[in-house]
């Protein structure tokens, strides 16, 4: 969508004009819940967020300032939205992410088994992403989908950056296991 | 070998959900809430600007009722001052009818200006002679003060002795009755013949001359006293028409009016038949 056609949406929901955010929606549904999902890593929470996050983008329309990139406009507020959610609900799994700093020492090792590793390549993406451990998860989730730097991730989880590195090569190495690479 | 983010994006892609219904249904739901609270605001605002405009209407009742207050107290100050200065002036009226000093002194003043009513004139100066000769022979306290009166008045001023109230230094009106305060039953007979002539409310002025008035009622007691004429203006409240009636005296408790006309067009209105 370009900035005018979103100018001309923000006009409409200005108006009350609900087919103005049914065009974002249209446009953006993806991206949002993507996003989102790559924050808080459950279908049922994103789906939620997600439906907050136009509500919201709704109410507050009026905020948005024309020109200022509406694509980074809505991914900034769909992030936030998702982890102020996390740092919420998800304490617990922030809490339990920050004591599991010294299993980051173990990994595991690669194997440079051919057969296995054909064998590997035939899993989905979604198999491959949930063989890796929660953290790592985490990581690659809010590195891929959502989109975010190290130095947010580490800001958002609340752990050093090094460490966020760290279990995303380490996520990465594995997935290289399943076929998939990190693009440049 | 895949991409990442591709493969990864396009799964979570498919996975999305249509989300509108809920979307729609929680922005419908926030109208309704906005719409609920615009209404409680502007409510809100009303019921301020109704109370701010209670609030005015009564610190202007109270204002109003401050002012009331105070104009009537200024008022009744005012009246009981007129009052003190009243009763000083009777006192004073008093002293100069005993003393028999201001009549005599106003007299020949009063005599230029009253050229009219000759023979109730003469007839006056006939009769204030009979009367100081009677006053010199009697001795009660009442005749005493009035032959001093009388005797004090110039023989000339007796023939043409017609008071006139003035009414170009009318300052307000004043009711008969209290001008001929001296004697009620006098006025109050006034009154009834005026009333009977058709003049309503007759009200006469205070004039400067007022306290000559007076005198001439005092004198209307006496007994035998000469037959002065007083030109009295008054206006008849009720149409505000301007009248002078002429008075002279009638008998020892009574006074009575000759005539009576309209100030404007010298209409007689009232005539006493002789009998």
């Amino acid at each position: 969508m370009t900035e005018a056609a979103f100018d001309a949406c923000i006009k409409k929901i200005l108006e009350h004009d609900k087919s103005g955010l049914k065009e974002i929606y249209d446009a953006y549904l993806d991206y949002i819940y993507r996003i989102v999902y790559g924050v808080v890593g459950r279908k049922e929470d994103a789906e939620d967020i997600t439906s907050e996050f136009f509500i919201k983008f709704w109410q507050q329309a009026d905020k948005y300032k024309s020109g200022s990139g509406h694509k980074g406009y809505m991914a900034t507020m769909a992030r936030n939205m998702a982890i102020d959610h996390i740092r919420k609900y998800k304490k617990e799994v922030l809490e339990s992410f920050s004591k599991d700093e010294d299993e980051i020492t173990v990994t595991e090792p690669v194997s440079d088994d051919d057969t296995e590793a054909e064998v590997l390549e035939n899993i989905g993406i979604k198999e491959a992403i949930q063989m890796l451990s929660e953290d790592q998860q985490m990581v690659v989730n809010m590195k891929v989908l959502a989109q975010m730097t190290f130095a947010e991730i580490s800001q958002s989880l609340n752990v050093p950056m090094g460490t966020v590195t760290w279990r995303y090569r380490e996520a990465i190495k594995k997935l290289r296991r399943y076929g998939y690479y990190e693009g440049a | 070998m895949k991409e990442l983010e591709i493969e990864y994006t396009k799964q979570i892609s498919l996975e999305t959900p249509d989300l509108w219904s809920r979307i729609e249904a929680g922005i419908d739901e926030y109208e309704v809430k906005r719409k609920q609270n615009e209404v409680v605001s502007e409510t809100e605002v009303k019921e301020e600007k109704t109370d701010t405009i209670k609030i005015q209407k009564r610190n202007r009742t109270i204002i109003y009722l401050r002012n009331t207050v105070m104009a009537a107290a200024a008022l009744l100050l005012a009246v009981g001052v007129f009052k003190m200065v009243g009763g000083v002036k009777n006192t004073t009226m008093d002293a100069a009818t005993d003393n028999s000093i201001s009549y005599s002194a106003e007299a020949p003043a009063q005599a230029d200006t009253a050229p009219a009513y000759e023979e109730t004139a003469q007839e006056a100066e006939c009769e204030e002679e009979a009367a100081i000769e009677a006053a010199d022979d009697t001795s009660d306290s009442y005749r005493s003060d009035s032959k001093e009166t009388f005797t004090a008045a110039p023989a000339e001023s007796a023939g043409d002795s017609f008071i006139v109230t003035e009414p170009d230094t009318l300052k307000q009106s004043i009711s008969l009755a209290q001008i001929m305060d001296c004697d009620v039953t006098i006025a109050t007979g006034m009154i009834e013949t005026l009333n009977d002539a058709g003049i309503k409310e007759p009200y006469c002025f205070e004039a400067n001359n007022t306290e000559e008035t007076r005198e001439f009622n005092n004198k209307s007691k006496v007994e035998g006293a000469s037959e002065k004429a007083v030109k009295i203006f008054f206006k008849d409240m009720t149409d505000e028409t301007l009248y002078y009636m002429i008075c002279t005296k009638g008998s020892d408790t009574d006074i009575e009016i000759k005539a009576v006309y309209r100030a404007d067009t010298d209409e007689l209105i009232y005539e006493l038949k002789k009998e």
